[in-house]
C-alpha cells in the first residue's frame, strides 16, 4: 500500500475510501488472527466486522504517536477475540478432514529427523488440540508470536501487558504444548 | 557424585528451556544453559524436542488459519453497519452532538442574561448612595463604605471637597459604628415621594426610555398649586434597579443635599459614579448642574462584561466542536480552558461582593430563577461533556473532573442563592 500513514491519517479524518483501501489491505490478517484465536469462521466472519466497524468508529481515538496502526488493529482483534473466547468456553478447531476438503495434503507418518519439521496428520491434530486446552491469555500469546510473528514488544503493545508478561506467558505456553505433545507421544 | 550434580542442574535447566529457546531469558541465565549444553546430551535433546515442537506449532497454525479466507462482501456490511454510508463522516455522534447543542444553547443564554444589562446600559448596582449628615453651614458629612473600607468625606457650602478627592479613610472606628448599615437605611429615604424644606421628590417610570427618573420640584410659597421650577430629572436608574438610590437631607438653609448615583443610562463602566448635588431655597443648583464627584463606580461591570465575552468564545468553539468537523477537535482544550477562566472569575467576582467590594454585583446577575437554571444547564451538561470528552480521547475522566469542580461549586451557591430569592 502506498505510503500507508497517508492512508491511515486520511481515514482518521473521516475519508471513507481511504477506509476501504485499509480494510482491503488489513481484512485478511484481521480474519486469520481471528479464526486462529476463535476456531470458527462464523465467528471470525463476526469479529472481523466488529473491528473494523470500531476502526471507523474510535478512528479519532488513533495516536500515530502511540504506535503503528497494525498494532492498534491487532489490539482491537484481539480485545474482540477475547470476548468471544469469554462467552464460548467451548471452542471449537479445525479437523484434518476439513483441511484435505481445502485441498491441503499433509503426511500420515511423524517424521523422526530433527531437521525435518514437517507436521504429520496426527501431530497436527495433537498441537491444535493442546493449543485449543490452552486459557484465552495463553493462547493469544502463542498465536500473536508464532501465526503473527510479532515481536515481543508488538505482543507486549498488543495485548497491554509488560514484556516480560509477555515472556512468562509465551514461556508457560510452550511448556504446556510440549508436555502435551510428547505425552501423546509416548502413550 | 558428579552424576547426581548435573541432573540436579538439568533439573533447573529444564525449567529455563523454554525461555531459551524464545530467547527470552537474561543474558546470565543464558550463558549458563549454553554452557550447561555443551555438557549435556539429553538437555540438548530437550532443546531439539522443544524447537521441533514450536516449529511444529507455527507449521500448524500455518495450515489451521494461514489459508483462509473472508467473505467477500464484508465491506458493504461493515460500511452499512458503521454508518459510513448513510450518513456524513464528519457529523459526531447523536449523544454528543446533543450535548454540544445543550451546552452551547446554555452559555448562549447565560451570555444573554449577562449582557443585557450592559447593553441595556445597565450595569452592576454599585454600593447604595452615602449616608449623609449635614454640617450645619450648607454643606454636608458624607459615609460610604467600598473595597471592605469606610470612607468619609466633607464638602462645604460652596461645593469645595475638604477631606481629599477620594474622601479619607475611617480608621479605629467604634466596632458597632455600621455604616453600611446607614447606608442601606438611607438608601430607604428616597421612595415614591418625599417632601423636604418645601421640595418635593418622586420617582417616576419613563415607559419610553425604559427607565426610572427621579423629579425635584420647589413649592411656589405663596401658591401651593404653582411650581417655581418645572421638574427636573435627578437621575436615571435601569429597569432592574427600580429606585431607591438616592439620599436626601436637608442642607439647614432652606435648600436640600442630593447624594445620588448620575448615570446617562448609556456607559458600561463609569456610569454609577456617586454625586452630591445642592438645591438652594430658590431652586438653584448650587453645585453646577452634574453636582459634586464624591465616588467612583467600580470597575466590575468591565470585568463582568470580560467574563461574558469569554462565554461567548466558549459557546462557538462548541458549536465548532460539535457541529462542525473533526478538524477543529484541537479547539476541545481552549472550549474548555475559556470555560474554566469564566468558571474562575466569577469566583473571584463573587468572593470580592463577599468581602463588600461589590456589593449586590452577583447577585444582580444570577439572583434569578431563570439565570439560575441555565447556569445549572451549563454545569451539568458541561461536566457530562467533559467525561464524554475524556471517553472518547482516552483521558482519565477524572482528571478533568477538577476543570469542572469551580463550576459545581459555582452552581451550588447560585441555587443558594436562588431558593433564597424563592423563599
Amino acid at each position: 500500500m502506498e505510503d500507508q500513514n497517508q492512508v491511515v491519517e486520511q481515514m482518521c479524518s473521516g475519508d471513507s475510501s481511504a477506509f476501504d483501501i485499509l480494510f482491503r489491505h488489513y481484512q485478511t490478517k484481521v480474519y486469520r488472527t481471528a479464526y486462529a484465536l476463535v476456531g470458527n469462521q462464523e465467528a471470525a466472519s463476526e469479529i472481523l466486522q466488529d473491528v473494523f466497524i470500531a476502526v471507523w468508529k474510535y478512528r479519532s481515538t488513533f495516536n500515530p504517536k502511540k504506535g503503528a496502526f497494525s498494532t492498534w488493529l491487532h489490539r482491537i482483534t484481539v480485545n474482540r477475540c477475547q470476548k468471544t473466547m469469554k462467552r464460548s468456553s467451548k471452542h471449537s478447531c479445525l479437523s484434518i478432514e476439513d483441511l484435505e476438503s481445502k485441498g491441503i495434503q499433509i503426511g500420515t507418518e511423524p517424521r523422526n529427523s530433527p531437521e525435518q519439521t514437517s507436521v504429520s496428520r496426527d501431530e497436527y491434530h495433537r498441537l491444535i488440540e493442546a493449543l485449543n486446552q490452552m486459557s484465552s491469555k495463553l493462547k493469544t500469546v502463542v498465536v500473536l508470536r508464532f501465526f503473527n510473528e510479532l515481536s515481543y514488544e508488538e505482543i507486549a503493545s498488543v495485548a497491554c501487558i509488560p514484556i516480560g508478561t509477555v515472556k512468562s506467558r509465551l514461556n508457560t505456553a510452550v511448556r504446556q504444548i510440549n508436555q502435551m505433545f510428547y505425552e501423546e507421544d509416548k502413550r | 557424585m558428579k552424576k547426581i550434580s548435573v541432573n540436579m542442574t538439568c533439573k533447573t535447566i529444564d525449567k529455563l528451556l523454554a525461555g531459551y529457546i524464545n530467547q527470552s531469558l537474561k543474558p546470565r541465565e543464558m550463558t549458563e544453559v549454553e554452557a550447561h549444553l555443551k555438557n549435556c546430551d539429553q538437555c540438548r535433546q530437550n532443546v531439539e524436542r522443544l524447537n521441533s515442537c514450536c516449529a511444529k506449532l507455527k507449521q500448524s497454525l500455518s495450515l489451521y488459519a494461514g489459508d483462509v479466507k473472508p467473505p467477500l462482501d464484508d465491506i458493504a456490511v461493515i460500511r452499512q453497519k458503521a454508518g459510513i454510508d448513510k450518513a456524513e463522516s464528519n457529523i459526531p455522534g447523536q449523544h454528543s452532538a446533543l450535548m454540544g447543542i445543550s451546552l452551547s444553547f446554555c452559555t448562549l443564554f447565560l451570555t444573554f442574561f449577562m449582557l443585557v444589562p450592559f447593553l441595556a446600559g445597565a450595569a452592576l448596582p454599585p454600593p447604595g448612595p452615602p449616608a449623609m449628615v449635614n454640617d450645619g453651614s450648607g454643606g454636608v458629612y458624607l459615609y460610604w463604605q467600598t473595597g471592605g473600607k469606610q470612607y468619609e468625606q466633607h464638602i462645604d457650602a460652596d461645593g469645595n471637597l475638604l477631606w481629599g478627592n477620594k474622601g479619607r479613610e475611617i480608621t479605629g472606628k467604634d466596632p458597632s459604628f455600621d455604616i453600611k448599615c446607614c447606608m442601606d437605611n438611607a438608601q430607604q429615604s428616597v421612595n415614591y415621594f418625599q417632601r423636604i424644606n418645601s421640595m418635593r421628590f418622586w420617582m417616576d417610570k419613563d415607559y419610553s426610555d425604559r427607565i426610572y427618573k427621579l423629579y425635584v420640584q420647589k413649592e411656589n410659597a405663596d401658591d401651593n398649586h404653582a411650581w417655581l421650577r418645572q421638574k427636573t430629572e435627578v437621575y436615571r436608574a435601569p429597569p432592574f434597579h427600580m429606585i431607591g438610590y438616592s439620599n436626601i437631607i436637608s442642607d439647614e438653609q432652606g435648600g436640600v443635599i442630593i447624594a445620588s448615583r448620575a448615570t446617562d443610562g448609556s456607559k458600561i463602566s463609569s456610569t454609577y459614579d456617586v454625586y452630591a448635588i445642592r438645591i438652594d431655597s430658590n431652586g438653584d443648583w448650587v453645585w453646577g448642574e452634574s453636582g459634586v464627584l464624591v465616588q467612583k463606580a467600580s470597575s466590575a461591570p468591565t470585568m463582568l462584561l470580560i467574563a461574558g465575552i469569554a462565554v461567548i468564545i466558549a459557546s462557538l468553539l462548541s458549536w465548532l466542536l460539535w457541529l462542525g468537523n473533526h478538524s477543529v477537535k484541537m479547539l476541545a482544550p481552549i472550549a474548555s480552558l475559556a470555560l474554566f477562566y469564566v468558571g474562575l472569575r466569577s469566583i473571584w467576582l463573587m468572593v470580592r461582593t463577599s468581602v463588600g467590594l461589590y456589593t449586590d454585583g452577583w447577585k444582580f446577575v444570577l439572583d434569578t430563577p431563570l439565570n439560575g437554571a441555565a447556569i445549572w444547564l451549563v454545569f451539568i451538561s458541561g461536566l457530562i461533556l467533559a467525561i464524554v470528552w475524556a471517553k472518547k480521547t482516552r483521558i482519565n475522566q477524572w482528571l478533568m473532573l477538577p476543570v469542572f469542580l469551580p463550576y459545581l461549586l459555582l452552581a451550588g451557591l447560585v441555587i443558594w442563592f436562588n431558593i433564597g430569592s424563592l423563599i
